[in-house]
């Protein structure tokens, strides 16, 4: 309890608890059974595309394409089921390697062909899109199939398969990230790719397979939209790029690269998704873009204000303990 | 060659008086001229230490006044004093008999103070018509839109007034021209700037003979217009070339003024250095016969050509000024730059890195000069820092890094290096320069390099870790561990170093016992004093 104290999940953990209790006091049907399972299916697609975001900022990039990829994977996982009829697990895995393919040929240009980050999403964010669009003229496949939509609301004894998906995800991502010499190396490059060169680490590999492991997390939440809504379309995860980058950074996530912790960006999903839930409850769903704006600017501010914040709790730290420190009693200080 | 008017000198002034007479032993050619600069006993102190004690020191007009020291002697604090950017805690400032106070860099620059900083103050990307006026009031047509045909009219006779015409295209882009070149952008805009006095602060650090000699061109023409120049430079066979007279600072201390400073390499030395050259010299050499490292005829990007040998348990120095290729042949080594030429055997087997990884493998380790850049991960505590380079070593089987592992092999490094108790929880930023540097260190002494190359390693670090970083350096050699250290502090060298090698433009020139040499010698060794400067390389790497 103490190391979750002062680790970087605190600040994201106490956000996420003032709002979920702000919203249960405001809004009467947000505690209802139903719209809480409701909010936990609603988290899962962003939550999951969050964290290949968060690993591509962990390394000091940015990725504009999850929204386009998701368009371009539900509509060919739809199209590879429906009319080629193809078994919903085989294409389920296709698309997963469909989403690999796409973070790949993104960490390809960024990593070896040296294209900012920013600029070679941008232009996959567009492309894809596209790519999306040429696939059916833009007319949606419907009603997809039965197996499809099992992959979204069956359960395991109880347990909603989203939140399993949830569980899976954040776990694998939170131990190779944490855990394991690969997660390290990205760290290292996030916080000082040339350090990290002159320790030995292959900074573009680093940055290639980032990219590539986001791709997959981007087609899961692809496989979960298409089988929430038993359909694909071009137009669908329109936005969600932006949505992701606002849990990672609502998470703290630093844009600088090389801080961040993927179990807050899990956090930063839920804050967004329960602000919107509790907008749509109360009727006021226009103004939901305005508050999670406001919302990433504070949370952005935090990160930059970083050093000033933990001074001024250094010093509030330090008044109190001389005031509360009786002489000779023991000494509270960490 | 007819001079602009707008930027001959006020009257009064003798321009060329001096011209280009044959170079004598003293610096007398410029005492009938006036004086113009007077610093009467400028003191700058700071909490810890005095910068400038006492500093007293005139330039005339129509001079080239060197300003010449060591590393630390309080040469920079007396160039930020004279061009305002650092305020002296006591002295004055006279100019022409008159007292000038200078608050900011602006008010020194109003006096005609214009210094050129080793680092350029050009924007790559503009041309050298536009950089020569950035920052003033730009000329401009009828309806208010620039006017480059006006604009580069004035650059071409910028240029021309100090003879540049032909050299420098008023078209052409910062960032397409030579570093020589860039240096004489950056002296016109000082001279177009209404600059009268020059500072010129290492202004050959980058330089190759040729490039000196158009350089020296330059300066001996604004010397002719009747403008004073201030100049530093640590290359003393070029120094002695120019210089009409110079001034000796030491440990902040006037200790040779121009009165009384020849103008010759070796008075120069022996005026720098002082009369106890080294107070502490605490050698110890651990070196054995068996050669670890061989370099035959190295060709790396700024090495033309290395040869050295590193035995088991030495420390061999490597001497040179800056640019000299010292760092490079490091670089090289560790597989940062590419080996385009030459022979390395490492532990008897032919080595040649693609890149820091194999090295690593290899048992190199690498201190760079820059630690805050180039060395640290400030978003990661220090235990990470220290294993980044050895994960294996603190992981289970599948790649899994144990914090448990780390931590208790962090205790021992914390023991060894003397890392405060908390270090484990800090990040790198709460160290201080000194634990920094050693953090850095201890991540190759964990990772297990038997080769370890240390660029610069006590650079900003106070005393105390200094002395413990070279007992650091004492105990890895005393473990067998061999070192190759660069360093601009010949004290340094000498003190650490089994042999040295001397680096000039590129080449090791010579590999001499340490126990030969003392600050003297070496100094002359680096700067060319026994050898006129080296014919320029044959290529340069594009």
């Amino acid at each position: 309890m103490k190391r979750f104290a002062s680790s970087e999940l605190m600040g994201p953990f106490l956000a996420l608890l003032v709002i979920t209790i702000f919203v249960s006091l405001t809004t009467d049907r947000f505690l209802d059974p139903t719209n809480l399972s409701n909010l936990a299916l609603q988290v899962s697609v962003v939550a999951i595309v969050a964290i290949g975001t968060t690993m591509v900022i962990l390394t000091a990039g940015i990725d504009l394409s999850p929204g386009s990829a998701i368009a371009l994977i539900s509509l060919s996982l739809a199209l590879a089921i429906k009319p080629l009829g193809i078994p919903v697990g085989v294409a389920i895995v296709a698309a997963i390697v469909l989403g690999a393919l796409i973070g790949a040929a993104n960490g390809l240009i960024v990593a070896y062909l040296k294209i900012p980050s920013f600029i070679a999403t941008l232009a996959a964010l567009s492309a894809l899109k596209g790519l999306a669009l040429l696939l059916t003229n833009g007319v949606p496949v419907f009603s997809v199939s039965e197996g499809l939509t099992a992959v979204f609301y069956n359960d395991i004894a109880g347990v909603p398969l989203p939140l399993i998906y949830i569980g899976v995800c954040f776990t694998v991502s939170a131990v190779l990230l944490n855990h394991t010499q690969w997660g390290r190396k990205v760290y290292a490059v996030g916080g000082n790719p040339v350090a990290a060169r002159l320790s030995g680490i292959n900074v573009e590999a680093i940055q290639f397979q980032v990219f590539a492991l986001a791709g997959v997390f981007y087609a899961v939440g692809a496989v979960l939209f298409a089988a929430r809504l038993n359909s694909g379309s071009a137009t669908y995860g329109a936005g969600m790029e932006l949505q992701a980058i606002a849990a990672a950074v609502i998470g703290g996530t630093s844009l600088a690269g090389g801080r961040g912790n993927v179990l807050a960006t899990l956090m930063g999903a839920l804050t967004i998704t329960i602000v919107q839930n509790a907008m749509n409850l109360n009727g006021i769903a226009s103004t939901q873009s305005i508050i999670i704006g406001l919302i990433i600017l504070i949370a952005v501010a935090i990160d930059v204000w970083r050093p000033q914040i933990s001074q001024a709790i250094a010093r509030a730290r330090a008044v109190a303990s001389r005031s509360t420190k009786a002489p000779g009693g023991p000494d509270a200080g960490p | 060659m007819a001079r602009p008017e707008h930027l001959t000198l006020s009257p009064g002034k003798t321009p060329g008086v001096f011209g280009d007479k044959p170079r004598e032993q003293f610096g007398e050619k410029a005492l009938n001229s006036a004086l113009e600069w007077d610093l009467r006993g400028l003191t700058k102190q700071y909490p810890a230490v005095v910068a400038n004690d006492d500093v007293s020191l005139q330039i005339r007009s129509g001079e080239i006044h060197g300003l010449l020291g060591e590393n630390g002697c309080g040469k920079s604090t007396l160039i930020g004093l004279l061009s305002g950017v650092i305020q002296p805690t006591s002295g004055t400032i006279m100019r022409n008999g008159e007292r000038v106070v200078f608050r900011s860099p602006q008010d020194a620059r109003a006096a005609g103070i214009a210094t050129v900083f080793q680092e350029f103050s050009l924007v790559p990307y503009l041309t050298v018509a536009e950089n020569l006026f950035l920052g003033q009031p730009l000329p401009t047509n009828a309806i208010g839109l620039l006017d480059r045909g006006a604009l580069r009219r004035n650059a071409r006779a910028a240029l021309a007034a100090i003879g540049l015409e032909r050299r420098i295209s008023v078209d052409e882009k910062i960032v397409s021209l030579s570093v020589a070149e860039q240096q004489l952008v950056e002296i016109a805009k000082a001279v177009s700037l209404g600059g009268t006095t020059l500072i010129l602060d290492e202004p050959t650090a980058a330089l190759g003979a040729t490039e000196i000699d158009t350089l020296h061109q330059l300066l001996r023409r604004l010397k002719k217009d009747g403008r004073s120049i201030l100049y530093v430079s640590h290359r003393l066979d070029e120094v002695v070339e120019i210089v009409d007279r110079a001034t000796i600072l030491k440990d902040g201390k006037v200790v040779s003024t121009a009165e009384e400073t020849p103008i010759s390499v070796t008075e120069i030395v022996t005026r720098m250095i002082g009369a106890n050259p080294s107070e502490f010299f605490h050698h110890e050499s651990h070196a054995s016969d068996e050669i670890v490292l061989r370099v035959d005829n190295l060709r790396a990007p700024g090495v033309h050509s290395a040869s050295f040998d590193l035995r088991r348990g030495e420390v061999l120095g490597i001497a040179g000024l800056m640019g000299s290729g010292r760092t490079e042949i490091l670089k090289a080594l560790f597989g940062v730059e590419p080996i385009l030429g030459g022979r390395v055997e490492l532990f008897g087997t032919g080595y040649r890195p693609s890149g820091p990884a194999e090295a690593i493998r290899r048992k190199v380790g690498f201190v760079p000069e820059n630690r805050k850049t180039d060395g640290l991960f400030f978003n990661l505590r220090a235990p990470p820092n220290a294993t980044i380079a050895a994960l294996d070593k603190v992981s289970r089987a599948g790649g899994f890094v144990s914090r448990t592992i780390e931590l208790s092999a962090f205790d021992r490094l914390r023991d060894m290096f003397k890392f405060p108790a908390q270090a484990h929880n800090m990040s790198p930023r709460g160290l201080s320069g000194g634990n920094q540097q050693k953090l850095v260190l201890a991540r190759w002494l964990f990772a297990q390099s038997q080769i370890i190359l240390l660029d610069e390693p006590t650079q900003g670090v106070d005393v105390g870790a200094k002395s413990s970083i070279y007992d650091l350096v004492r105990s890895s050699t005393a473990d067998g561990r061999s070192v190759i250290l660069v360093s601009s502090d010949n004290e340094e060298l000498l003190a650490l170093s089994d042999r040295i090698a001397i680096v000039r433009e590129g080449v090791t020139v010579e590999i001499l016992e340490a126990t030969v040499l003392n600050e003297h010698k070496l100094t002359e060794q680096i700067t060319g004093a026994r050898h006129p400067r080296a014919a320029p390389p044959p290529e340069k790497a594009q």
